[in-house]
């Protein structure tokens, strides 16, 4: 075992060691490496003042991720490169995108300006073909002075005039530095209190929560994957977490396995890694799928950890329910399968003992004929919470469904099934006498809240408005299907 | 004027954006110094409570706890002030209840500040702060305008006897009414104006310490002006105003909001003085929300009296005015000065106004970008298209019928304000012309193929800025011949380094680079009035303007010695006095090393004091379309053409209207504080609080059509504010616009989808 996280900043190798295991990468930032320039604004994953780049070997090349700094523990800096807004600047040479932001007129009282920065910058060094537009890249940005469309106009700038900077430069050197770190063995961090456990391997991740659990006076453990969930426990509900188990030095977490009638994701894959592959598993979801969160939240938060939250408006969920998805599910040596239908036990509850993790969530590829689609209803198309979500799989033939899953976020305690609506629609002709009966059933099915977000009532109108939905894009709209940008 | 390269009028790089492009700038937090005492403030979870701190000896031995105050340890500090009481009909002025810097037995809104823990750490600071033992009685508590003055009301204030804290009045009621009782049409609007949080995205901080030697306190922190924060703070604290020194750094945004003197700056520098020690303080994003005054927050009722052919007879309006629970600095004034510019740019001849502040339990209520006169806009640009709709006129003839003429300048107001120039319809008219209003129709009807609502709406605004107290300031050479300003306004990320130093330039030619500007420290500027009203440009600029045109003689005179020829023959042309004509020169680094050049003669100092307020004026046009499956709104286009008199720096001023449509546009779709029946706060995060970002957002098109002050000798009027008073009617009547195609008439801010989509069904 190893009691140091070792990482690079900017051009230095770093090893820390004797902190709390849920010491902020802000706050070591600014408080032990005194790099000021990353700001705090809101310390929940927000706001992205703390943006900073994470850069990682994979695939043979360095990926560049923005993330909050914020939600981020020090310990989940082990093996990567930090890059912040002080390290882009080649001496006394603005980088290119802090030129932009310069010309474009992009920064005003000049706070959030280092998180625009850095997610510029991420944005800047992915491959052409896969930088998102610039909007979808600074979802996670907030600026109160500019009305972002400076910040927009910097981005084309830095599109047309791209050329190396210092660190593609040494990229070779950092690779072979950042690979060397990846020694295989499991990070124990801790200030003596508190503990934070990154196991090399998934046996060591089982052997350890096992005998953990069998410890005198053990607390819970929390497991943590991207930390944007739990983050806010420790910096907003000021939980005392310990010890904390975190799946990101587990490489065989984070694959994503293929076969001909599923996927298999592993509980460490990032949205924006499995973005892709469930868009192509369920094309008309992709509006959805690439908009949860914004760029910094996806870069760390995890599939299978929006699932194991449990959280009632959790957008991964009822997507994965509808598609009829199941969870694998490892305690010791002993592993079961669980269809997510069953893990969701009431509000804040699942079916997972405390020292078994999820090592993966299994989604079965659309059969001929079966369609998955799914809306989210909220005030703002990005980062926001839904007011309703609704995923649902369809199998029909045109004019009968043969069978269908409705799932919900937002209108219970968990996130749910619609049971009796899709047995009010299963088997039956698809047409608008069956949709209002089915409506009705939505209503009486379905008892969400009143809330600042939504009423109850508002919440029903437009669960059954999204069914209404379904039937216009599969019947009467069906040959030319309304494209996805249903983002409300 | 002559265009000099980097002077007035040029849209020149901001020289800030080196340090705040690579992370250095520096913010108060950024600031704290090593070894620093943390301070916390325990905050009341009620709305409305009685309470007794019991026990405090378990906080105080929260390892790393130095010290926990509550109010009685601060017997000797003085109230928060408000500045701003109002006068009844009969000129008497209303009480003002006390603000405590610490409540004392009664917590009055959530977020009321109970004691303060001084640790070593922000997080023992914290432990000791919840280990403070304290009870609660709870109280009934009161958060809506409606209920709070309804007969029965709890009371915030049960000494005043109601929560209705005066009501004051403008205009001659009765020649009101017979106006409108012979009136051919009555129009009226009933318009919430929905309460805001400022959301800078620097959270407040401090730094606080004291030198016992000098018996002298420091104050770090990003305000809008260190010297009315340091003339208010150590009234408080009841010291000499030289025995503070303000010090502002980098500022992250203010919108008004930085503006004011808060509780937390006379409680650190008392705790400094007392522990001998520096404080640091760093508010979280959602003390923010229950810490710092909120914005808005009116409902009123607005009548016109109309003729036959749609011209404005008589304006009546009546606000209230969501105080929150104690009276901020200027919090009455704000809806005041919004009934000042009730009439907005129509000749109205008879106007009545009625404003009645009213105490809730929520957290009180001051300016927030644009200060009662966003309020103003939006009521009457509602009113205008409710009246064109009521009579069946087009919306931009029944504005160009009741526009003041340019040939009615200066015009007096019936609210008592005088407009020294001003074209409104002529700003209309090419703000209408580049949004091709003319061609909306079949922009409507492509949109309404698809099944979506198209809607088009304006608002022409006119607003007041840079009234009341002047600027004094000065520019000197320095001995290495590079220049140096003084002043006592404070950007909050205006650029004003940038703005100012392009006026040093214009008269003395020099790049940027060679201008300091030293701002926000209350020894080295002698006074200040800060920033707030849009003032820092119009004051600011104009006074800088005077000072730098007298150095630039002064220098001529220097070297008129040394160059052997008269005043009159000198020139200035790239940082060096010439003979015209020759090339017999002499550089202002040689200057300032000559005997003669005594620091006085180095050093211009002017003041200005503006005789009259500027007004900005212009007009918005915003498209968008309406999801009616959704309720779902998309800004399709935004156009602006606005008078701003002059434009000093063309870059700016667009990021300056940009700024605050974004605002505008945040608040009448996105953003609205929300608080329950019993006072507690839903919306205290950015989750629960939407902020518009970067998707919800239009690219706008903005131009000016300037019309130059009279009020100040560079002709110009403030920016500042403008984006965010114009912005919120224009959207909502693009809305409405939309929506009435399907009979719908009203909604209030902020339209969300479920609000739309319910008034849809």
């Amino acid at each position: 075992m190893r009691d140091a996280v070792r990482f690079m900043l900017g051009d230095e190798l770093v090893r820390v060691s004797g902190i709390s295991a849920s010491l902020s990468v802000l706050d070591w930032l600014r408080g032990t490496a005194r790099l000021t320039g990353t700001k705090e604004g809101c310390n929940e994953g927000d706001c992205g003042a703390c943006t900073i780049v994470l850069v990682r070997p994979r695939h043979g090349r360095l990926d560049y991720r923005a993330v909050n700094a914020c939600t981020l523990l020090v310990g989940m800096l082990d093996g990567a490169q930090v890059l912040t807004v002080e390290h882009l600047a080649d001496g006394a040479r603005l980088h290119m995108v802090q030129q932009a932001m310069v010309d474009a007129h992009g920064s005003q009282c000049g706070f959030c300006t280092p998180g625009f920065v850095m997610s510029l910058y991420a944005r800047a060094k992915q491959p052409k073909s896969e930088r998102v537009d610039a909007a979808e890249a600074l979802a996670g940005n907030l600026c109160r002075c500019t009305g972002y469309a400076p910040i927009i106009r910097a981005a084309a700038m830095i599109d047309a005039h791209e050329a190396p900077d210092q660190w593609d430069r040494r990229s070779k050197e950092t690779l072979a530095r950042l690979e060397a770190l990846h020694d295989g063995t499991t990070l124990c961090l801790g200030d003596g209190d508190t503990c934070f456990m990154a196991p090399a391997s998934e046996d060591e991740l089982a052997h350890l929560l096992v005998q953990h659990a069998g410890g005198k006076d053990a607390g819970r453990p929390t497991l943590v994957a991207g930390n944007t969930d739990v983050g806010l426990w420790i910096n907003k509900k000021l939980m005392r977490l310990d010890p904390i188990f975190w799946l990101g030095g587990i490489d065989s977490l984070k694959q994503i396995a293929e076969s001909n009638d599923h996927i298999e994701i592993g509980a460490g894959v990032t949205y924006s890694e499995a973005q892709a592959k469930l868009v192509g598993l369920f094309p008309e979801t992709g509006a959805l799928i690439t908009r949860i969160g914004g760029v910094q939240v996806r870069n760390s938060g995890t599939v299978v950890g929006n699932i194991a939250n449990g959280s009632p408006i959790g957008d991964m969920s009822p997507l994965l329910l509808a598609a009829g998805a199941s969870l694998g599910l490892r305690r010791g040596e002993h592993r079961r399968k669980l269809a997510l239908d069953e893990f969701f036990l009431s509000y804040g509850v699942q079916d997972r003992a405390p020292d078994e993790f999820i090592t993966h969530v299994s989604v079965p590829r659309l059969k001929p004929g079966a369609v998955l689609k799914a809306w989210k209803i909220s005030k703002r198309a990005d980062q926001d919470i839904s007011c309703v979500m609704m995923a649902v799989w369809l199998d029909y033939d045109g004019a009968r469904i043969n069978d269908i899953r409705l799932a919900f976020g937002g209108m219970a305690g968990v996130v749910c099934r619609a049971r009796a609506c899709e047995a009010r629609l299963r088997g039956g002709p698809w047409t608008r006498q069956t949709l209002a009966a089915a409506q009705a059933q939505l209503r009486e099915e379905l008892q969400p809240i009143s809330d600042m977000r939504a009423s109850a009532g508002y919440r029903l109108d437009v669960a059954c408005n999204l069914l209404e939905r379904l039937y216009i894009e599969t019947v009467e709209r069906a040959p030319t299907r309304l494209p996805d940008a249903s983002l409300a | 004027m002559k265009p000099m390269k980097f002077g007035i009028g040029q849209a020149v790089r901001r020289v800030e954006d080196v340090r705040l492009v690579t992370g250095h700038g520096r913010y108060t937090a950024d600031e704290i110094p090593e070894g620093a005492l943390r301070a916390v403030f325990l905050r009341s979870p009620h709305a409305h409570a009685a309470f007794r701190i019991t026990d405090t000896s378990a906080a105080k031995a929260v390892p790393g706890v130095r010290a926990v105050y509550v109010a009685a340890d601060f017997a000797d500090v003085g109230d928060l002030p408000c500045n701003a009481p109002m006068p009844d009909a009969k000129g008497k002025v209303m009480p003002l209840p006390p603000y405590p810097v610490l409540a004392k037995d009664v917590v009055r809104h959530v977020g009321d500040a109970v004691a303060m823990v001084i640790a070593d750490t922000a997080e023992n600071a914290m432990a000791g702060a919840e280990a403070i033992a304290i009870d609660y009685q709870e109280k009934p508590a009161v958060s809506d305008m409606h209920r709070a003055i309804a007969a029965g009301a709890p009371l915030v204030w049960p000494q005043f006897g109601s929560n209705v804290a005066v009501a004051a009045v403008m205009g001659d009621k009765a020649k009101c009414d017979a106006v409108f009782a012979s009136a051919t049409h009555v129009v009226e609007v009933e318009i919430v104006n929905n309460r805001l949080v400022s959301n800078y995205m620097e959270p407040r901080a401090a730094i606080a310490s004291f030198d016992a030697a000098t018996g002298g306190y420091q104050l770090i922190s990003g305000t809008q002006g260190v010297h009315n924060t340091r003339g208010l703070v150590a009234k408080i604290m009841g010291i000499e105003p030289e025995k503070l020194h303000v010090v502002n750094h980098d500022v992250g945004g203010g919108f008004g909001t930085k503006g004011f003197v808060y509780r937390e700056y006379p409680l650190l520098l008392k705790a400094a003085q007392k522990l001998g020690a520096t404080i640091a303080w760093v508010s979280d994003r959602s003390e923010h929300f229950v810490a710092d005054a909120h914005g808005r927050d009116n409902l009123t009722k607005a009548t016109m009296a109309l003729d036959g052919e749609g011209r404005f007879l008589a304006l009546k309006v009546d606000i209230l005015g969501n105080m929150g629970a104690y009276l901020s600095q200027f919090a009455p004034y704000i809806p005041w000065l919004g009934v000042t510019m009730a009439t907005g740019p129509y000749d109205i001849s008879v106007f009545y106004g009625e404003m009645r502040p009213v105490y809730t339990n929520t957290v009180p209520v001051d300016a927030y970008r644009g200060a009662g006169r966003p309020e103003a806009a939006y009521v009457l640009e509602r009113l205008v298209d409710a009246c064109a709709m009521k009579l069946g006129l087009a919306r931009d003839a029944i504005r160009a019928r009741n526009f003041v003429k340019p040939s009615q300048m200066p015009y007096k107001t019936a609210t008592g304000r005088t407009y020294d120039v001003g074209e409104f319809e002529g700003a209309m008219r090419q703000a209408l012309s580049k949004a091709d209003y003319a061609g909306f129709a079949a922009r409507q009807a492509a949109s309404a193929a698809k099944g979506q609502l198209r809607g088009i709406g304006f608002a022409s605004y006119i607003e007041c800025t840079a009234w009341g107290s002047g600027e004094e300031g000065s520019v000197q050479l320095d001995e290495d011949g590079n220049f140096t300003v003084l002043i006592g306004t404070q950007s909050n990320g205006q650029g004003h380094e940038t703005a100012y130093a392009q006026v040093v330039a214009q008269s003395l030619d020099v790049p940027l680079e060679r201008v300091r500007v030293i701002q926000g420290d209350s020894q080295k500027v002698k006074s200040g009035n800060g920033t707030g009203g849009s003032r820092s440009i119009p004051v600011g600029a104009a006074m800088l303007n005077q000072a730098s045109e007298k150095l630039a003689v002064q220098l001529k005179e220097l070297a008129s010695d040394v160059l052997e020829a008269a005043v009159s023959d000198l020139e200035i042309i790239e940082g060096r006095v010439i003979i015209g004509g020759t090339d017999r020169a002499i550089s202002f680094a040689e200057i300032a090393k000559l005997p003669k050049a005594t620091p006085e003669r180095r050093l211009a100092v002017a003041s200005f004091s503006p005789p009259e307020a500027t007004y900005p004026n212009g007009t918005h046009v915003c498209e968008l379309e309406v999801d009616p499956e959704t309720g779902a709104v998309k800004l399709l286009r935004y156009t602006i053409c606005d008078d701003f008199g002059m434009s000093l720096n063309p870059l700016l001023l667009a990021g300056q209207v940009h700024g605050g449509i974004a605002q505008g546009i945040g608040q009448a779709l996105l953003e609205g504080v929300t608080y329950d029946d019993n006072g507690q706060l839903l919306s205290a995060t950015f989750m629960d609080y939407c902020m518009p970002r970067a998707e919800d957002l239009p690219s706008y098109h903005f131009e000016t059509r300037n019309v130059p002050s009279i009020t100040n000798p560079l002709g110009l009027k403030g920016a500042g504010e403008a984006g965010s008073i114009g912005s919120t009617p224009a959207v909502m009547n693009a809305l409405i616009h939309a929506l009435s195609a399907r009979g719908v008439t009203h909604i209030d801010m902020p339209a969300t989808p479920a609000k739309i989509f319910a008034a849809l069904r």
